[in-house]
């Protein structure tokens, strides 16, 4: 290889020994020591040690995922950015190497480290305030670690600004083809038909580019595993009701990885099949995931990814993750008799990913971010909401006082607040967040 | 007093003599932001659209409850303030568009106060230029419109729209003259005076602002130009209506003769069609106009924008302010610089807060230093 | 021709007085309250070493902070353009001037004749100017002066990682805490300088030849970091360094005169 790997090379390798992993804590204890200490983290972060088997489904996925993207692009597959709030159904149904704009950077970042690529973003000119989700991506294509995508597809017009501006920013930086998608300002059918329309816009736009028209049986094959992954994971958020909580704290950011990344893929429904049977399991038997749970906290935003050791952390001291705004997927099962109704469907599922679902309209709108939580704390019985407080976002901090108060009056539950910016760990070091934690556990437990 | 002075003050106040003596009369006052809300429609219901601005703002303390001082706009925080302190109580009513993900919150938590203006809307406007994008916006534009007939109790005919076309179209081609001025080599008017004659113009009734507009022509072509300065300046950046900024910029010696603002060219740069249905023509006319960053996709036209009046004005330099948090111009001037400074045309980015300058120093120093890069290329 | 520059900052002020072409005497002063007085007092200074008073100088120039308040300067130039300026006079293959002062960070680009070409500036964050540093060696309990050379006999830097200060000082602490040997807590600061020192500077680009000026250039340590962040060695000054500006603003004034003389 003459240039330097790129990250996806590097991740893609380093997790090779992921999938030949038996469910054994201590085999992979002894392949974090063989890795370097990022990726040993990275983990150790993402499984529970008392569910390995469904552990190392998600921690799998993360194997596969960058090795395909790295056979793929050497078969000279049009690689496809898109921002994590579209579903990836649609583009694994596609000849193409799809990947989460998002993840594309911060997985590596995860896995091999890399404080600076936060930086590149900002030493090109991007604002320093902007979103941390997009830079690290943004820092390795401007550093050669990372191949600059063929498409942008771009979901975040509507509901994120900054995501929004971040995707025509590489496009118009790189010359890459932009795909907008316009997510209009009500949540009704007005709105969804206005929406699906730009959907099957976008979607005629990429067929031009990539010159393929979508294959209905390879479509039917991809929105079938869908249904079925969407299936079992409506029960399981039925399952989350139960008092004690029947899941790790992993599962709400498992969960995230499944939709954002990999639906629509065999490996998913895997995952949601493991976590479905674990949990009616301990629901039969009224037992809980793990021991002591004190308090059931429901993360309105997001969670904390830049140590991912927090969630099994949380456990230890008695904090229950019930799920965060992101790991929230109230979607319908697509109807798959045509290519018509598919694509409708994704549509709508598109229209119903987190933040764009609750975060295009006003805060208290019907299926808007306040009614969202509000549900969601009663059905799973929170015993207070948790505000991550990543500091770039202007939509939850805008409308975080109103959701509190709402809460409060409404459920009597009390919010806590951090302000960190969640992926980029040199802003609040996660010590300080854990006292918060335990100061605000303290005061409800 | 000068017609010059008189509508320069109009900049120093929330409201003015003029706001005063229309509300005596019984008049109404809808308050709006945004250049993609389409004022002829509050007009022609006979009503005084007036721009929201953060002026007279000092602090934020109310505001800050709601719009993070760590994660919002300045801007947006000072309007929220003076509608919770209630300086905007003198006004009928509100309407907002989606501009921005700021400007949407601090509509939001306004609308959620116990006490708010009887008469609030959102005219939610589409992120893309595309022909269902122009149906959706038709449609709220026609929503706003009937809520405004039944709240006010008024009837927005054709005829009145058709009038309102002229009057505003009016305006537009009278500013477009002042801005013309502005491009000669000792222009007759400073750009913070400019940019005060803007702000006027969306504070006061707008038949007498033609009225004063014509004769603030007349007054101007009577002026000496200025021509001690160092550098020819154009402003393009994140919402301003403060001219403070724009004086700092010119006391250094940058003479501001062109600009790509919402109180500013993209205000009034585009005329409405003036043949055909007049809620159809406005519609169109607001919706393509000059885009807004948060027009996805349209960046060429943008920069086009820039690019074609810095050549006009003969620009030495543009200054790519944002207020801080600003996500759409912080990430479009990232693109502009790069672009500008390919075309031979010098930038500066400038991170800036909005209200009282207390970062008069950081600005005097980066603007002086631009300035004294800007005459060293000239003189080679 | 005598001319002088005059460089009145925030922390401190300088003086320079140049005889056709050569720095003759320079002095460098903590401020005083108000900047008249500071650019007074170390005018002075300055005119007394070289056995001069003020109606000898034909033309000063005065910088910084407090320049526009300067009484008898006759005209007023950004620190961004002195600095620039002074530096590739002192060495003139320097393209690129790193100023790493007390309250800011200025990375500045000059051409063949020291005119600016471009520059971006730090002075909001504490992190990546002087002030990290002294705030660092508080916590260590040592001089700042100190932070540099302590740090030349570690052998495992520790991390900081903290962009905060506030949360950097509790990292330190913490170092401390845990009996960390001084000289790894030395270079893990200097390193942290270094590096937000270099993304500043990856916003405007280097050319070589580069050179470090400013207080912080003292700093043997960061300026070893920097070095090998940037992949550049740093052309060093035979001047304090934190007389650039002044010098600078001089080699203004002896142009202010020509360009009247023609």
């Amino acid at each position: 290889m003459d240039r330097k790997p790129t990250v996806w090379e590097e991740v893609a390798a380093l997790l090779e020994g992921v999938s030949a992993l038996p469910e054994d804590y201590e085999a992979l204890q002894e392949l974090a020591r063989s890795l370097p200490p990022d990726t040993g983290s990275m983990l150790k972060g993402f499984v529970s040690p008392k569910f390995m088997k469904m552990s190392l489904a998600g921690l799998k996925i993360f194997a596969i995922a960058f090795n395909e993207l790295v056979k793929k692009r050497a078969e000279g597959k049009k690689v496809v950015f898109r921002a994590f709030n579209f579903p990836p159904e649609l583009l694994h149904a596609m000849d193409v190497a799809p990947m989460c704009t998002e993840a594309a950077g911060i997985v590596p970042m995860m896995a091999i480290g890399g404080d600076r690529f936060f930086d590149a973003a900002i030493e090109a000119g991007l604002p320093e305030t902007l979103c941390s989700g997009h830079r690290p991506t943004v820092g390795m294509i401007l550093d050669g670690r990372e191949l600059q995508p063929d498409v942008i597809v771009n979901a975040g017009p509507g509901s994120c600004d900054a995501n929004a501006k971040i995707h025509e920013y590489m496009a118009k930086t790189w010359g890459i083809p932009l795909l907008n998608l316009d997510a209009p300002y009500y949540h009704d059918e007005r709105g969804l038909a206005y929406y699906q329309r730009e959907f099957r816009r976008m979607v005629s736009r990429l067929e031009e580019i990539i010159g393929q028209k979508m294959d209905y049986d390879k479509l039917r094959e991809v929105v079938e595993n869908a249904n079925r992954a969407t299936e079992l994971m409506l029960e399981i958020q039925e399952m989350k009701k139960a008092v004690p909580f029947p899941l790790p704290n992993l599962y709400g950011v498992m969960v995230q990885l499944m939709k954002y990344v990999w639906a629509g893929r065999e490996e998913t429904v895997t995952f949601f099949q493991i976590a479905h049977d674990t949990a009616k399991e301990l629901v039969e038997k009224g037992e809980g995931a793990f021991p002591n749970q004190r308090v059931r906290s429901l993360w309105v935003y997001s969670g904390i990814y830049y140590d991912m050791e927090v969630w099994n952390w949380l456990e230890d001291v008695g904090v229950i993750f019930l799920q965060d705004h992101f790991g929230y997927f109230p979607e319908k099962l697509i109807d798959t008799s045509t290519i018509d109704t598919m694509l409708d469907g994704l549509g709508e599922r598109c229209f119903n990913m987190p933040m764009t679902r609750q975060m295009k309209g006003a805060w208290d709108a019907p299926y808007g971010w306040a009614e969202d939580m509000i549900f969601l704390a009663r059905e799973l019985k929170a015993d207070c909401a948790i505000f991550s407080g990543h500091l770039a976002c202007r939509q939850a901090w805008g409308s975080y006082r109103l959701l509190k108060d709402k809460l409060k009056s409404e459920l009597g539950i009390p919010s806590f607040r951090f302000e960190a910016d969640i992926l980029d760990r040199r802003i609040t070091p996660i010590s300080a967040l854990k006292d918060k934690i335990e100061e605000f556990v303290s005061t409800i437990a | 007093m000068k017609v010059s002075e008189e509508l320069s003050q109009l900049a120093e106040t929330l409201s003015n003599p003029f706001v005063e003596s229309w509300k005596k009369e019984g008049g109404k006052i809808v308050g709006y932001t945004c250049t993609y809300m389409p004022e002829e429609i509050i007009y022609a219901a006979g009503i005084l659209p007036l721009r929201l601005r953060g002026t007279g703002c000092v602090g934020t303390a109310i505001a800050d409850a709601y719009l993070s001082r760590i994660a919002h706009c300045s801007f947006a925080r000072s309007v929220l303030e003076l509608a919770l302190t209630g300086e905007y109580d003198f006004l009928d009513g509100v309407v907002f568009t989606n501009g921005c993900d700021h400007t949407r919150r601090a509509y939001d938590n306004w609308r959620a106060q116990e006490k708010t203006p009887s008469f609030m809307h959102m005219i939610p406007v589409p992120h893309v230029l595309t022909e269902d994008g122009l149906q959706w916006y038709r449609e709220e534009v026609t929503a706003f419109k009937e809520h405004l007939e039944e709240s006010f109790g008024v009837e927005v005919t054709d005829e009145s729209l058709t009038k309102a076309i002229s009057v505003y179209n009016e305006t537009r081609s009278l500013l477009k003259q002042l801005y013309e001025l502005r491009t000669r080599k000792s222009p007759p008017i400073t750009g913070a005076e400019t940019l005060k004659i803007v702000v006027a113009g969306v504070s006061m009734p707008r038949d007498r602002y033609n009225q004063m507009l014509k004769q603030l022509l007349d007054e101007i072509s009577g002026r000496e130009g200025i021509s001690d300065y160092r550098a020819r300046m154009m402003i393009v950046g994140s919402v301003n209506d403060d001219p403070a900024l724009v004086e700092l910029i010119e006391d250094t010696g940058g003479l501001v003769v062109a600009d790509s603002q919402c109180f500013g060219a993209r205000l009034f740069w585009d005329l409405d069609e003036e043949t055909g249905d007049p809620l159809n023509n406005i519609t169109a006319r607001y919706y393509h106009h000059i885009p807004c960053p948060r027009m996805y996709g349209e960046y060429p036209t943008r920069f086009d924008f820039v690019k074609d009046a810095a050549r006009k004005a003969d620009v030495d330099g543009v200054i790519l302010q944002t207020i801080k948090y600003c996500d759409l111009h912080g990430v479009d001037n990232a693109m502009l610089e790069k672009d500008l400074e390919e075309e031979g045309i010098f930038a500066l980015r400038l991170e800036r807060e909005y209200g009282p300058l207390a970062d008069m120093g950081r600005i005097r120093t980066r603007v002086q230093a631009f300035i004294e890069r800007l005459e060293g290329e000239r003189n080679g | 021709m005598i001319v002088a520059g005059c460089d009145v900052g925030s922390l401190s002020a300088e003086a320079v007085i140049m005889r056709n072409g050569s720095i003759i005497s320079s002095e460098i002063i903590r401020v005083r309250p108000r900047p008249e007085q500071s650019a007074s007092d170390v005018m002075e200074k300055a005119l007394s070493e070289a056995g001069l008073t003020y109606q000898d100088i034909e033309h000063c120039v005065s910088t910084g902070y407090g320049r526009e308040r300067i009484p008898f300067a006759n005209s007023n130039i950004s620190e961004i353009s002195c600095h620039g300026k002074g530096a590739q006079w002192l060495i003139p293959s320097v393209r690129t001037v790193i100023d790493v002062g007390g309250q800011d960070c200025k990375v500045i680009r000059v051409d063949e004749n020291g005119k600016l070409v471009n520059f971006v500036m730090n002075d909001k964050c504490a992190a990546g100017t002087g002030r990290f540093l002294e705030l660092m060696a508080r916590v260590l309990r040592v001089g700042i002066e100190d932070l540099g050379p302590q740090a030349l006999n570690s052998e495992q830097r520790v991390s900081i990682t903290n962009m905060c200060s506030i949360f950097a000082e509790s990292e330190v602490l913490h170092y401390v805490y845990e009996h960390k040997d001084s000289a790894d807590i030395a270079a893990g600061i200097n390193h942290a300088m270094a590096e937000r020192v270099q993304s500043l500077v990856k916003r405007v680009g280097i050319e070589k030849d580069i050179c470090i000026t400013g207080g912080v250039a003292k700093n043997i340590s960061v300026v070893k970091d920097l070095e090998e962040m940037l992949e550049v060695s740093a052309e060093k000054l035979a001047v304090d360094p934190q007389i650039v500006g002044a010098i600078g603003a001089s080699l203004f004034a002896e142009e202010a005169i020509s360009n009247q003389n023609r």
